[in-house]
């Protein structure tokens, strides 16, 4: 009894104890590049920032208009394009970003390379 | 890769057998500013460093020469260079001269060269730095200056064009040709010592 006690205490805590290959680490040599332009009533000056988990690879803001741009290191593993606003609806010009559960980001396949977002329709 | 073997040992070899006045060892202040529409210009300032050179004049007024630069410098833009800071450039390459004496204290030399260049970034968010490694081409001039009367200590400045180009690639050409290809201007003012 006590002896399977220890197994389900310990077995997860080891689990958890151990090197995390999971991590995003930076690709030597590689970039990621993404614009886009949302369209809603409001769409200037809202920040919208790129993530690969704890990694931020860059940030900015759109313009009056709307648009944005934004580069910076490759990494490995998926990357969030973050806006922290609902997102309705978007267009890509990648077909394997999609939207997040709670809506609020889009989530960017492994890939480093330019992505475009030529509609995102935010909640007003 | 086996040209540039040939060209260190061709130098130190061609470097023995000439007798004197002919080498000159160079240390220099630089440095590098991005120019044109590039990530490098966009996103980083100048960057400030230094070099190190090593020169040889071997037939007439023709030579040759090896140098190691390195500048550092910080990040303007986010959006456009990533949440990195510190980028670091280290260019290593080896140049072709020839000298033009206007007279005994002053002369010119122009240069013609080539190399590997390599920005190195650090990160907040990990330990490991982010690199990007190239290929560069540059072409400039120096004005050379003699400050003691038998020519063993020369003063160097002059600009220079870095063309970097990097191994960066993408799918979009237009963007890969904007994180992969700078142009670089660079100014030095240092000290030859010949010997």
């Amino acid at each position: 009894m006590t002896n399977r006690f220890i197994l389900s205490a310990i077995l997860p805590i080891t689990f958890l104890l151990a090197p995390n290959g999971c991590q995003p680490e930076y690709v030597s040599n590689s970039r990621i590049f993404a614009e886009g332009k949302i369209s809603s009533s409001e769409a200037a000056n809202i920040p919208v920032k790129l993530y690969a988990e704890d990694i931020l690879i860059s940030e900015t803001k759109t313009d009056a208009q709307g648009n944005f741009k934004l580069g910076g290191p490759g990494t490995t593993q998926e990357k969030t394009l973050v806006l922290n606003r609902k997102i309705i609806s978007f267009t890509s010009s990648d077909p394997e970003c999609k939207l997040a559960y709670d809506s609020l980001s889009i989530i960017i396949s492994a890939k480093n390379i330019a992505f475009r977002f030529p509609q995102i329709q935010l909640k007003p | 890769m086996r040209n540039i073997l040939l060209l260190f040992i061709l130098i130190p070899s061609l470097c023995f057998s000439q007798d004197s006045d002919k080498f000159a060892f160079e240390l220099k202040g630089n440095s590098f500013t991005g120019i044109g529409n590039n990530f490098v210009t966009d996103g980083t300032k100048t960057f400030t460093g230094f070099g190190a050179g090593f020169t040889g004049t071997f037939y007439k007024n023709f030579g040759l020469g090896i140098e190691f630069n390195k500048g550092y410098s910080e990040v303007s833009d986010v959006s456009v260079f990533g949440d990195l800071h510190s980028p670091q450039l280290t260019i290593f390459d080896i140049y072709a001269l020839y000298r033009y004496d206007v007279n005994q204290k002053l002369s010119f030399e122009g240069n013609i060269g080539g190399g590997f260049s390599q920005l190195k970034s650090y990160s907040n968010y990990r330990i490991e730095k982010f690199t990007e490694g190239g290929n560069t081409f540059f072409l400039g001039g120096k004005a050379l200056y003699s400050v003691t009367k038998n020519n063993s200590l020369i003063l160097v400045a002059g600009p220079r064009f870095y063309f970097m180009s990097t191994f960066t690639e993408m799918n979009d050409p237009e963007i890969q040709k904007y994180y992969s290809k700078a142009t670089l201007l660079n100014f030095s003012l240092g000290l030859r010592l010949c010997f």
